[in-house]
């Protein structure tokens, strides 16, 4: 039996340190600017984007349930940093035997719209939607054809931003560096789907915690809005969604520390997902006009959950895989039970 | 609030793969009637069977016949059962919920006298709380115990008692003082006890097992009297917390699951792979829950949440698989999954009121969340 989760102590050195450094000024900050280099250097210089990275790479040590506690940490706080496009790309320079420094990296599973081409060793082509990609000196991008490590220097951007504000910039490259790395897709799909996962669930904390204050401080009828039955009904909605997220991206990053849990990344990341949009609708109702304001924080995560959601794996592929996996399986009810269930292929291409 | 998540050791596992075998011999597709979930049919030779290898009263102290397990290794057991529909309403609430009650709060010679009967699968509880005038204000309960000679005379109603008609015993909740709370007292009733009359309510489906008791002066020892008297309600109370947590409460539809998943075709793909995620999340909610009970905790705001949302997915998903069906599900169906579905269209409603209504549980959460 485990019941081990993540580590308290560095739980709370997450929480301390974007509890400062990400607050809602700091936040709004950043969406006005792009990228708090100021911030970065200090995460940096704690080892923060590299923790669960191996330290003779020059990653900050520590297990990939680490690498995830930091990722809740990023969505609990709404952190304006690449947190999970440098873990994802790190992961994957790392398992290909390079070494990391403290360089800001992007990182794409690949839209339908890119156009990028190698030839003769060269990129060439556009990639879409790189989290702060404009800061970036590399790329991990999931093409067709396998894993890429790209050189940004020289490449044309065209700056963009999510619907949270942050920047999701396009790329186009014209005879680039660009090098194959030998890391599954599958591998790296899963830590995809499992670190947006958990990013979602620490927003829905977030969320869940600013609406459960909110309702027992604002007063109408001359009583706190909490106390009406019909209030508190989106509260409770979204105690459950946190702390369902919470619990299968916890579990899935147990699973994924011991075996390839490719089912277990995809079903977490499909149940943080659809938690989200009954979080977004809850929390905003609780809040009333006040909520759908800039100057109060909800935004800030609420944003993050509607950007997030469908990336890394949407609620159509995931569902799509799952139900392949579980119309194949020799019992659905074996399948939720197994502590090792086999995913058919996360990458939603059709079963062979 | 947190649910940590666990796995099943190697121990827990191999009484898994012992289950398993063990059904699939014991209950080959077809040999039996399918149920939706906790409502499975009563077969009390099938309960005894399971009792013969200690699969009954798993957690109990193995002084008085129980397994002296785990609440996580009756989970084990039961999410087998509950997934084939087995027929186990013999035993099911004496399993659940009134043995471990009569171990905590039984004196010695209740427990030598009911608990081994309850870990064989002869004897069979129904829970009488629920009255006319007390349903989700259950502390409005009037029925009355009165002192009488050396032991008790009761008098009042109980409405909704499931399975009574079926069952050796009723445990049920009664008024000994004008105290709302500590004036309830928990009885043990023999079903056949003179004055006590059990009259079945048809249910919606047209089953019999919803049930109506009349006490009229109905005497009882005072050794049939459970805890101390005025304790009723803070036991009952932790009777709700074994009632409400476990995985009976998002499997009710899960025998009809394992079937659909088999034959629900390429349309379905996307709701399965859907349903599926969410099973498997509930799955580690319900195992988390257990484990915090085997660790000494108590996790009623826990069951609670988890309780409310599951119903309402149990529910979520009925409306699914009747979608993919096309059409109505006919109860009289040849097809044993087709009757099943469409009995689960017409019990469905009440997944979100027994045990706690939906509204009532929001309020524990909301409660709960305030010392959290
Ligand atoms: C299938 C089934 C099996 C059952 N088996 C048993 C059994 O074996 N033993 C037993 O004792 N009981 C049993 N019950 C009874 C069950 O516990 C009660 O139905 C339940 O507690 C609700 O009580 P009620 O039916 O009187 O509804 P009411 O309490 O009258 O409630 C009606 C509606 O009003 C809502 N409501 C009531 N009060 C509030 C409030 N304060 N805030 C918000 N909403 C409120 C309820 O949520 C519900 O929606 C069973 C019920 C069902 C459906």
């Amino acid at each position: 039996m485990s019941t081990t989760g993540f580590d308290a102590d560095l739980v709370a050195l997450v929480d301390d340190f974007f509890g400062s450094e990400s607050d809602a000024a700091a936040v709004e900050a950043a969406e006005r600017t792009g990228f708090p280099a100021a911030t970065w250097a200090g995460a940096d210089e704690i080892g923060l984007p590299r923790v669960g990275l191996p330290e003779s790479l020059g990653g900050a040590g520590g297990s990939l349930l680490d690498a995830v506690a930091v990722l809740v940490g990023s969505g609990r706080h709404a952190v304006p940093l690449p947190m999970l496009e440098s873990w994802l790309a790190g992961w994957v320079l790392s398992v290909a035997g390079r070494s990391l420094d403290g360089t800001v990296r992007s990182f794409t599973a690949g839209t339908a719209r890119d156009s990028l081409e190698i030839v003769d060793g060269r990129a060439h082509g556009t990639l879409h939607r790189l989290g702060w990609g404009r800061s970036a000196s590399q790329v991990v991008a999931l093409l067709p054809s396998g894993v890429v490590v790209l050189e940004v220097d020289g490449a044309q951007v065209r700056e963009r931003t999510d619907l949270a504000g942050m920047p999701c910039d396009d790329l186009t490259f014209s005879g680039g560096d660009v090098a194959l790395v030998d890391v599954p897709r599958q591998s790296v799909l899963a830590r995809a789907a499992l670190g947006r996962a958990a990013q979602l669930a620490g927003a829905t904390e977030a969320a869940f915690e600013l609406t459960h204050g909110y309702v027992g401080q604002r007063e109408q009828f001359g009583r706190p809005i909490g106390r009406f039955q019909a209030v508190a009904q989106h509260v409770v909605l979204l105690a459950q969604a946190a702390t369902t997220s919470m619990h299968v991206v916890e579990r899935a990053a147990l699973a994924l520390s011991v075996h390839d849990a490719a089912f277990e990344a995809a079903a977490a990341k499909l149940v943080a997902s659809e938690n989200a949009t009954i979080a977004i609708a809850a929390a905003h109702q609780a809040h009333g006009a006040i909520g759908m304001t800039q100057e109060y924080r909800l935004q800030q995560f609420t944003r993050r959950l509607m950007a997030w959601r469908a990336e890394l794996g949407s609620g159509a592929a995931l569902a799509a895989v799952l139900g392949r996996t579980a119309a194949h399986a020799d019992s659905l009810a074996h399948l939720i039970t197994d502590p090792a269930p086999a995913l058919l292929d996360i990458d939603g291409a059709p079963a062979a | 609030m947190r649910l940590a998540p666990t796995t099943l050791t190697d121990d827990e596992l191999a009484l898994q793969a012992d289950v398993r075998r063990y059904l699939d011999e014991r209950l080959p597709p077809g040999s039996y009637p399918l149920g939706l979930g906790m409502t499975g049919e009563r077969d009390p030779e099938f309960s005894r069977d399971l009792g013969a290898r200690g699969w009954l009263g798993m957690a109990l102290p193995t002084e008085y016949g129980g397994g002296g397990r785990t609440a996580v290794e009756r989970l084990v057991v039961v999410e087998e059962l509950l997934a084939r529909g087995a027929p186990l309403g013999h035993h099911w609430i004496a399993d659940r919920q009134s043995g471990p009650n009569i171990a905590a709060n039984g004196t010695e010679q209740q427990k030598k006298e009911f608990l081994p009967g309850i870990a064989r699968g002869e004897l069979s509880f129904a829970i009488g709380m629920s009255e006319p005038e007390a349903g989700s204000d259950l502390a409005a309960v009037r029925t009355r115990a009165v002192p009488d000679g050396d032991g008790w005379r009761i008098n009042g109603r109980k409405i909704w008692t499931s399975g009574a008609a079926d069952s050796t015993h009723i445990l049920t909740l009664v008024r000994t003082s004008d105290d709302r709370h500590r004036g309830l007292t928990q009885f043990i009733v023999d079903r056949d006890t003179p004055g006590l009359t059990v009259s079945p309510i048809p249910f919606i489906d047209g089953t019999r097992h919803f049930c109506e008791l009349q006490f009229d002066d109905v005497r009882l020892p005072d050794d049939r009297r459970l805890g101390e008297v005025g304790a009723g309600w803070s036991q009952n109370t932790g009777e709700l917390a074994l009632e409400r947590g476990g995985v009976d409460r998002w499997m009710s539809l899960m025998a009809y699951l394992v079937h659909w998943a088999h034959h629900a075709g390429p349309a379905a793909e996307h709701d399965l792979g859907t349903i599926t995620a969410k099973l498997w999340a509930f799955r580690g909610l319900s195992l988390s829950v257990a484990r915090m009970v085997d660790q000494g905790l108590s996790p009623s705001v826990e069951a609670a949440l988890v309780k409310e949302m599951a119903t309402r997915f149990e529910q979520e998903c009925l409306a699914i698989v009747v979608r993919h069906l096309g059409r109505t599900p006919e109860l009289d169906s040849d097809d044993p999954y087709e009757a099943l579905l469409a009995r689960a269209v017409l019990t469905a409603p009440s997944w979100t009121i027994r045990g706690g209504t939906n509204e009532i549980l929001r309020t524990v959460i909301m409660k709960g969340l305030a010392g959290k």
